[in-house]
C-alpha cells in the first residue's frame, strides 16, 4: 500500500482499523509501509482516528 | 470585500428573496445537477455565483478523476461562475472512496501531485482553482511542513489563491495547539462558519453552528474579495443567518 492508501484504509475499513490501534506497528509492516512510516503512524492519536473514521462513515452513509 | 452565502436547497428560497443583501453565491459542483434549474437560471442572471467542488482530491499523489473534472468544467460553464474552489484534500486512494476530505500528508510528494493535478484542472475547466485548507481530526502523518508552511508552499507551487477557511483553520489550531496565523499567500475567498466541541476538548467543523466570536476576530487580519458563509444544516430563522453576513461586514 502507498501512504495514501494506508490511511484511506484506515478511514473505511472498520477490521483493518482494529487491527491497525491493536498493533500498529505490525499492521502497517504488513501493510507494505516502511519501519520509519510504520513507526511513525504507530505515534497517531488513535482516538482522533476513531472520531475522524465515524464522522467519514456519517458523511458516506449520507450519500 | 463583498459578503455571501452557499447556496444549500433548505435556504434557496430565503437567499432567492434576499439578493438585495448577498453579493454572491457559492453553488456546490456535486448538488448542481439535483438542484432546481429555475432557481439556478434566477441566480444566474441576478447574482454572481462561484463553484465549490469537494470530490476532486486534488491533493493527492494520485491523478484526479477526468470524469469530475469534466463535470466540474460544465458546472462551471452553466452556472457562468466568477472563480471556482476545490480542498486541499484526498477523498479516495487506491480505488478506496474515503467519502469526505481528508487532510493529506502535507510533505513534497504530495506537493508535486497537488501541482500536477492543478495544471490538469486548469487545461479541463478553464481558469485555476482557488484551494482551500481542510480541517481535520487527525494530524497527517508522513507530514514535514506545519500546516501554515504549507498553505504557503501551496500557493508558491501552483500559482492559486487560497480559499481560506478561517474555522478549519481555528478548529485545527484548537485541535493541534498552535496558533491560527494568516498565512502569507494571497487569498481570493475566505470560508466562515460553526463547528463544535466534541471529546478531548477537540473542535469538529460541521457547519451546523453558528460563526463563533473567534472567527468574526479574525477576519480583521485577512484581504480577501469575498467572504462566504457556510451553513448546511439545524437551519436558524433566515434573518439570523443574514445577521452573521453583518457581523462580518463590521468585523472585515
Amino acid at each position: 500500500m502507498t501512504r495514501e492508501q494506508f490511511l484511506a484504509a484506515l478511514y473505511t475499513d472498520e477490521a483493518f482499523r482494529a487491527r491497525f490501534i491493536s498493533d500498529p506497528r505490525a499492521t502497517a509492516i504488513a501493510a507494505g509501509l516502511s519501519e520509519d512510516d510504520a513507526r511513525e503512524v504507530a505515534r497517531m492519536d488513535m482516538e482522533a482516528l476513531r472520531l475522524a473514521a465515524r464522522s467519514f462513515e456519517k458523511k458516506r452513509l449520507r450519500r | 470585500m463583498r459578503f455571501g452565502i452557499g447556496w444549500r436547497a433548505e435556504l434557496g428560497a430565503a437567499i432567492l428573496s434576499s439578493l438585495d443583501r448577498i453579493d454572491a453565491v457559492e453553488l456546490l459542483a456535486e448538488e448542481h445537477a439535483a438542484s432546481d434549474r429555475r432557481a439556478l437560471r434566477f441566480l444566474r442572471r441576478n447574482v454572481p455565483i462561484t463553484v465549490h467542488g469537494t470530490s476532486l482530491g486534488l491533493a493527492s499523489t494520485e491523478p484526479v478523476d477526468r470524469k469530475r473534472l469534466d463535470a466540474m468544467a460544465r458546472v462551471v460553464e452553466w452556472t457562468e461562475a466568477e472563480s471556482w474552489s476545490e480542498h486541499l484534500a484526498f477523498v479516495r486512494a487506491g480505488g478506496m472512496e474515503i467519502g469526505h476530505l481528508a487532510a493529506p500528508p502535507r510533505n513534497d510528494a504530495t506537493l508535486e501531485g497537488l501541482m500536477r493535478n492543478v495544471d490538469q484542472a486548469r487545461r479541463v475547466v478553464g481558469t485555476a482553482p482557488l484551494l482551500e485548507n481542510v480541517a481535520t481530526l487527525i494530524d497527517p502523518p508522513f507530514s514535514t511542513y506545519d500546516e501554515i508552511s504549507w498553505l504557503e508552499a501551496v500557493s508558491r507551487a501552483t500559482g492559486c489563491e487560497l480559499l481560506l477557511d478561517l474555522h478549519n483553520l481555528y478548529a485545527n489550531a484548537t485541535n493541534f495547539g498552535f496558533e491560527p496565523a494568516i498565512p502569507r499567500a494571497p487569498v481570493g475567498t475566505i470560508h466562515i462558519a460553526g463547528g463544535k466541541r466534541i471529546e478531548g476538548a477537540r473542535i469538529l467543523d460541521d457547519h451546523l453552528h453558528e460563526v463563533p466570536d473567534a472567527v468574526f476576530a479574525m477576519l480583521a487580519g485577512v484581504d480577501a474579495n469575498l467572504v462566504i458563509l457556510e451553513r448546511d444544516g439545524r437551519y436558524p430563522p433566515f434573518a439570523d443567518l443574514l445577521g452573521e453576513l453583518d457581523r462580518a461586514r463590521a468585523a472585515a
